[in-house]
């Protein structure tokens, strides 16, 4: 099948899965997911990995898109105001959540490597079909804010454990080789993929920033975005950073920087659907589904010492900031959800050790489909039953809007 | 809308109010991002970004799961094979595989114009001696025995039947310094023709190469399926039953006879009683070249009428061929009649002579292959008393007879002579040497 039927065939099933599954009260990212599941190579194989591959660069026009607008809670005086929480709420649950995974991988025997590297995996949450969760139930309130400033800032410490993971891995692996060579050969792919990221991205987002000042119309406007997304995209691939945190970066430095930064986010939210639909449906596509039955007890280990971690970290540390009810009892199911991170991280690990590599990809790739499953129902729950999502029956947002009615 | 809350009281600040601090941020990223490139290590480049994986990497994701599921396989099929090679010996003297047939046979695939009566059996480290009991040149097998070999198993056999397609199997030999093995999958049985048998073949998806004959194909339990052999030339994998059956025909006595003197010996059917004008005698059917009942002058279409003065009425008055002669004794006797002609040749009592498997180089360092003898058959018209009697294009014709022609007008005219009548064809090929009676 040629890359265009695939495109309008992924839209189409998409849409229509979306629709499906909001009568069974669940998320449309994951109706995108199923859709991309049932098309893909594992189920009916309609759209191959050609096609997939062809299909690439809207999938990470998409992502950089995504990772822009969670940038924007990185706004200087809101970070200010929240930013010490949302950092020692991050680190509360991503520190559990990592010391769960390989304190029981270690139980089960798997070298310390092994373990290590699965606990840093861990931590990510994927912040894509998080996002899309909160936009599609029009939440807002305090979980809200944590959470958009947790999916931000986490993949942050992700990728910093993994570096601390891999320096240490090479340092013990070196131990007869120049011990400074093999620390400055370790550390310094972390240092230059966090600076040099964000570097990059508020380069990006100068020139966006500048630059939107002169586009009024919308449809330029996302000309202007997409292009500067992609660019941001292509440079870090080019210059081995992470696009991830540059495409942050990017949107951290447009809500600082620019007046018309509210407009361009409204701007985006009211155009990028078909961009999100795709790259959900892609990413569906991709999973393998066949791998959940070989990820045994390891695998599920993993699922549920992450799932505990998270959930248990988020309360405690919300317990301990003395954050609303709503926050403590539903801030660690929102953040289930797991994806790209998680599978480009298995992909370094595959790159750089080739030794603990089957054991790190079978874990982590069966427990992607089960998070990317039950992820986005555990946020949308979560949302829901807080009361802050528009589709709360109760709560502080409608009580609030019906006294506003009268 | 859930979007990214915006509400903050910086939210958006003008470059225009800070135009030096933006360029000091501008200038300090593009230096970070100067000097890390030129800082960046160089030899390694398996330091890949952490982000999003693009899709073509993503494409790579089902292989490594299906990876680590191969190199289990190679791993179980390597240790299956290691414990294989108690059930595969070595050969040492003719460098060749054998398989453990039982307590104290080994069985390997015969190549080559004779089988050395004694070979060195390498098993477990520690070499020992083995006689060879079967072995012919009719045969595609060879049989030694041996002593018992201490700690060796020999493998059960398992019946094809319970085997299904796709199955895996392993094929395991023992090369020159090491143990060898290879996995397929079982595809089915087929019949083969191997010489003047038909056995059945074992296929299978493993590539047999030469170095493999004499070895086993194995199922994942170890039981035995196959014998590596060669039949007309090709390698081919003998199931057990047919090994089994060229085993038991091996150890008749007229396999004895064509393994140790290379004759193969009939009771003349009552047409060639009738051609030759003899009531009784043994026919000679069929003789290898460079055997000891070649060399000794014998050949195809002889009639033995008696053996050490001994009267020969059927095929059991030689079994005193089988076995070595009385001591003192230097050869057999044997009488014959060749067309009219009543002639005595002289077989040697012991042992073959096995000079004549080594062609020697002369003084000048030349070594010489024999001039083939004979008439070629380019083809041979269905229907015809030649088809019917079995000839084949490729065979040569020797003589008619008992005579030999100097020309091929004179083949012509002999067998123009002979007419409508039978005549007494000699034929060889690939060393083989046999006499068909054209009707």
């Amino acid at each position: 099948m040629d890359e265009l039927t695939s495109l309008g065939l992924i839209l189409l099933l998409a849409l229509l899965a979306g629709h499906l599954v909001r009568y069974a009260h669940v998320p449309e990212v994951t109706g995108y997911i199923l859709a991309g599941v049932a098309l893909g190579p594992s189920v009916l194989g309609w759209v191959s990995h050609e096609n997939l591959a062809a299909l690439q660069v809207l999938s990470e026009v998409a992502l950089g898109l995504i990772l822009f607008s969670i940038g924007s809670v990185f706004e200087y005086s809101l970070f200010r105001r929240a930013g010490r929480q949302i950092l020692y709420l991050t680190l509360i649950e991503s520190v559990l959540a990592a010391i769960l995974v390989t304190g029981g991988m270690l139980l089960l025997g798997q070298p310390w490597q092994v373990a290590g590297l699965l606990g840093a995996v861990a931590m990510a949450t994927a912040p894509a079909s998080t996002l899309m969760v909160i936009r599609e139930v029009d939440s807002r309130g305090p979980l809200t804010d944590n959470l958009l400033g947790i999916i931000a800032v986490n993949n942050l410490f992700c990728i910093t454990a993994y570096s601390l993971v891999a320096a240490a891995i090479d340092l013990t692996d070196n131990l007869g080789g120049a011990f400074l060579p093999t620390l400055y050969r370790s550390v310094f792919p972390f240092v230059w993929q966090l600076f040099g990221s964000v570097a990059l991205g508020f380069l990006v987002g100068l020139m966006l920033a500048g630059w939107s000042r002169q586009v009024r119309e919308t449809g330029e406007m996302l000309i202007l975005l997409a292009g500067s997304i992609l660019l941001c995209v292509g440079l870090s691939r080019l210059l081995e950073l992470s696009p991830l945190v540059a495409s942050l970066a990017v949107g951290a430095t447009m809500v600082n920087l620019a007046a018309q930064s509210r407009k361009l986010f409204g701007t985006l939210a009211g155009t990028d659907p078909p961009f999100y639909a795709i790259f959900f449906v892609i990413a569906g596509a991709d999973l393998d589904v066949s791998l959940v039955p070989t990820m045994g007890a390891a695998g599920l280990l993993y699922i549920v010492a992450r799932a505990l971690g998270k959930f248990i970290g988020a309360r405690v540390g919300a317990q301990w900031l003395r954050l609303g009810p709503a926050v403590r009892r539903y801030l660690g199911l929102a953040l289930m959800a797991q994806a790209g991170l998680a599978v480009g991280l298995t992909l370094a690990i595959d790159d750089r050790f080739e030794t603990y590599a089957p054991q790190v990809s079978t874990v982590v790739l069966a427990a992607v489909v089960i998070y990317e499953m039950i992820g986005p129902i555990a946020t949308r729950f979560a949302l829901v039953r807080s009361g802050e999502s528009a589709m709360s029956g109760e709560g502080p947002r409608a009580v609030f809007e019906a006294g506003a009615r009268g | 809308m859930g979007e990214p809350s915006t509400t903050g009281s910086g939210a958006g600040s003008d470059l225009t109010r800070n135009p030096r601090y933006i360029s000091i941020l501008a200038v300090a990223a593009g230096l970070i991002l100067v000097i890390g490139w030129l800082l960046k290590p160089q030899e390694r480049s398996t330091d890949s970004p952490v982000s999003a994986p693009s899709q073509v990497e993503l494409s790579r994701l089902p292989s490594m799961t299906v990876r680590r599921d191969l190199e289990d396989m190679s791993e179980f099929f390597a240790e299956l094979g290691e414990e294989l090679s108690s059930t595969v010996v070595r050969l040492g003297s003719v460098r060749r595989s054998g398989v453990i047939w039982s307590a104290d046979r080994v069985v390997t695939a015969r190549v080559g114009w004779r089988f050395p009566a004694a070979v060195t059996v390498g098993a477990g480290g520690v070499e020992v001696g083995a006689y060879t009991a079967v072995s012919g040149p009719h045969l595609p097998i060879a049989a030694l025995r041996t002593p018992e070999l201490a700690g060796d198993v020999p493998p059960q056999a398992r019946p094809l039947e319970t085997l299904s397609p796709g199955e895996w199997v392993l094929a395991a030999w023992q090369g020159d310094s090491r143990h060898g093995s290879a996995p397929g999958t079982f595809l089915g049985v087929g019949r083969r023709e191997c010489g003047e048998y038909r056995l059945n073949e074992l296929a299978t998806s493993v590539p047999i190469r030469p170095e493999m004959l004499g070895g086993g194909i194995f199922d994942l339990d170890g039981n035995l399926l196959a014998v590596l052999l060669r039949c007309d030339g090709e390698p081919v994998a003998v199931t057990v039953e047919g090994v089994a059956m060229l085993l038991e025909r091996g150890d008749s006595h007229d396999s004895r006879l064509r393994t140790r003197w290379g004759l193969q010996v009939e009771v003349l059917t009552s047409a060639e009683a009738f051609h030759f004008g003899l009531g009784n005698g043994l026919l000679v059917r069929q003789l290898w070249e460079r055997y000891p009942g070649e060399v000794a002058g014998l050949r195809p279409g002889d009639v033995l009428l008696a053996l050490d003065d001994t009267p020969l009425q059927d095929l059991d008055a030689l079994r005193i061929l089988d076995a070595d002669a009385a001591p003192g004794q230097e050869a057999f006797s044997l009488e014959l009649r060749r067309g009219l002609e009543t002639l005595t040749v002289s077989l040697p009592a012991r042992g073959l002579d096995t000079r004549l498997d080594v062609e020697m180089p002369d003084a000048t360092g030349l070594v010489w292959e024999e001039a083939k003898l004979g008439y070629p058959v380019a083809s041979v018209l269905p229907g015809t008393r030649a088809a019917d009697a079995g000839v084949a294009p490729g065979d040569r014709l020797l003589r008619v007879d008992h005579q030999t022609p100097e020309s091929l007008n004179a083949v012509r005219e002999l067998l123009s002579v002979e007419g409508g009548g039978p005549a007494f064809l000699e034929l060889s090929r690939d060393g083989r040497r046999w006499g068909v009676l054209l009707p």
